[in-house]
């Protein structure tokens, strides 16, 4: 939480994050790589049918 | 607790730690986060073997809480050591930006080792005694949160790494640029002003090219920090990011050979036969005392500032000519000068207030205030070169209210000669006549001394009260 608030004020950008993932070496791309497969399965991914019966 | 004085009016963008003035101290209310952080960090070796080297700013927790105020959030007050003068990144030269860039990579480089991390890396954080810069925000250091990616990596790269890349390799003056934006210059920004050729260089296609594709495709991604932390980003990465940085950084030159000011003291003519004379005289004026400021106004390669630093705390050279300032910053730090701050500065078009309010970097004349003024073979540049008003100048230097050292150069010299070669001659109020008139009616002329070309006269003038 302490490191979060620290943190609020700056925007660090989310292209400058995934890049130090690029510039970070091998291990990063993998990283990266990890990073956007998951992305892609979760855009992908179809909604599931509301089964609790409530309303949305 | 918030404290009885204001906040000082560029301190608000952290609100854990608030910069605010008490008795002649720089002090900085502190919430209990920046105090864990603190108490944590400040017994690091790395943090204080950095301020025993003064690369941070000397700061200790001060004993007492009196200058806070109960019930609003700020539990303790550091003090920090007060800097003679505050400088803005758009005013020093390509060389002081890269040093500072290099400290707050290796700043960064050894806090990391220790588990900890320069949250942001804004070049206001930066400020220079002498020659040496030094890092003031201290609460700037945390400790670091395993997995997550260098939050101030962006920042760096608008502030110093764009500036020094934009100067060396395209050879176009940073100042205006930091000048225009406070935030620095964004990756889209820069990208477009990349040639093809430019995206071969060291650095280019990775930290300006893909990084500005990245935030464009990045966009609509959500919690791409935990994503990261999730799939193994680790601190190596960052490690292996500010080593190629630095070497990047170090790697970057501005070889400009040449500057309409550059050669200006191997002149021959006037400048080099009233040279010594003109030394004695700055010499003996700054022998009557000890001065707490210098103002030395078109300071050329300091020749002048130098002498006035053997008898005061700080000298402030400044000078419109980037390349010039460059140059004598670089011989500085090679002589070690802890007293001289070259400024490139254009008196004509000076710092203005600036940010939220206009008042979050403030203007050069509310940072400091000169007690000597050294104004040599310069009024006829503001008058004639910048066509600014003769009663104007004058008036503007009584205004400091400071010992002031000017030398007028008559119209026949041949250097005033060279400045109205292509101009149509509207300068009537450029004459010793009026530049006498005018002088009397806002000092007292202690001192008057003509130079042996004969065409170029000093005065030691001292401010009438206002």
């Amino acid at each position: 939480m302490t490191t979060i608030l620290t943190f609020a004020y700056l925007d660090p950008g989310t292209g400058s994050m995934l890049l130090q993932a690029i510039v970070g070496g091998g291990a990063g791309i993998v990283v990266l790589v990890r990073h956007f497969w998951r992305t892609m399965r979760v855009s992908r991914e179809p909604l599931k049918p509301n089964t609790s019966g409530a309303d949305a | 607790m918030v404290p009885t004085q204001e906040f000082a009016h560029g301190s608000f963008r952290d609100r854990s730690a608030r910069v605010f003035y008490s008795d002649g101290l720089i002090c900085r209310a502190i919430d209990a986060s920046a105090l864990e952080e603190w108490t944590w960090v400040s017994s690091r070796p790395f943090f204080q073997d950095a301020m025993n080297a003064q690369k941070i700013i000397q700061t200790s927790q001060a004993s007492t809480e009196k200058s806070l105020v109960p019930n609003t959030g700020y539990v303790a007050t550091l003090q920090h050591e007060r800097v003679p003068l505050i400088t803005w990144p758009y005013e020093w030269c390509f060389s002081m930006l890269r040093d500072a860039a290099l400290l707050q990579l290796e700043l960064m480089e050894r806090s990391l080792k220790e588990d900890c991390i320069l949250k942001d890396a804004s070049a206001y954080n930066f400020q220079f005694q002498g020659t040496q810069p030094i890092l003031i925000d201290t609460p700037s250091i945390v400790r670091m949160n395993p997995g997550t990616p260098w939050e101030g990596y962006r920042q760096f790269c608008q502030m110093f790494l764009y500036p020094l890349m934009l100067q060396a390799w395209k050879g176009v003056h940073f100042q205006p640029w930091l000048r225009g934006s406070l935030e620095g210059i964004l990756p889209e920004q820069f990208a477009r002003v990349l040639s093809w050729f430019d995206l071969f260089r060291s650095g280019a296609m990775t930290h300006v090219w893909l990084h500005a594709r990245l935030q464009a495709v990045a966009e609509t991604q959500v919690s791409t920090s935990s994503s990261l932390q999730a799939h193994g980003f680790n601190k190596q990465m960052i490690q292996n990011n500010v080593a190629g940085l630095t070497r990047l950084v170090g790697r970057l030159q501005w070889k400009e050979a040449k500057s309409v000011w550059s050669d200006y003291d191997n002149v021959t003519g006037p400048v080099s036969r009233d040279g010594h004379d003109k030394e004695q005289f700055v010499e003996k004026v700054c022998a009557s005392g000890h001065w707490k400021t210098v103002w030395d106004l078109g300071c050329n390669q300091g020749r002048y500032s130098r002498i006035a630093a053997k008898r005061s705390e700080v000298v402030v050279a400044m000078d419109a000519d980037h390349l010039t300032i460059n140059r004598l910053y670089q011989a500085l730090r090679e002589e070690k000068n802890r007293i001289i701050v070259p400024l490139v500065t254009d008196l004509s078009d000076p710092s203005p207030g600036l940010g939220w309010r206009g008042q979050e970097r403030s203007p050069l004349e509310q940072r400091s205030r000169p007690d000597l003024v050294l104004c040599l073979a310069l009024i006829h540049h503001l008058v004639i070169g910048r066509n600014l008003l003769l009663s104007d100048v004058i008036r503007w230097l009584a205004s400091l209210q400071a010992t002031v050292v000017i030398e007028f150069i008559d119209r026949n010299d041949e250097q005033v000669q060279l400045l109205l070669r292509n101009r149509t001659d509207v300068f009537t109020d450029y004459s010793k006549e009026e530049f006498l008139r005018l002088v009397e009616s806002h000092f007292v002329v202690q001192e008057q001394f003509g130079l042996p070309s004969g065409t170029r006269t000093l005065f030691q003038l001292k401010p009438l009260k206002p």
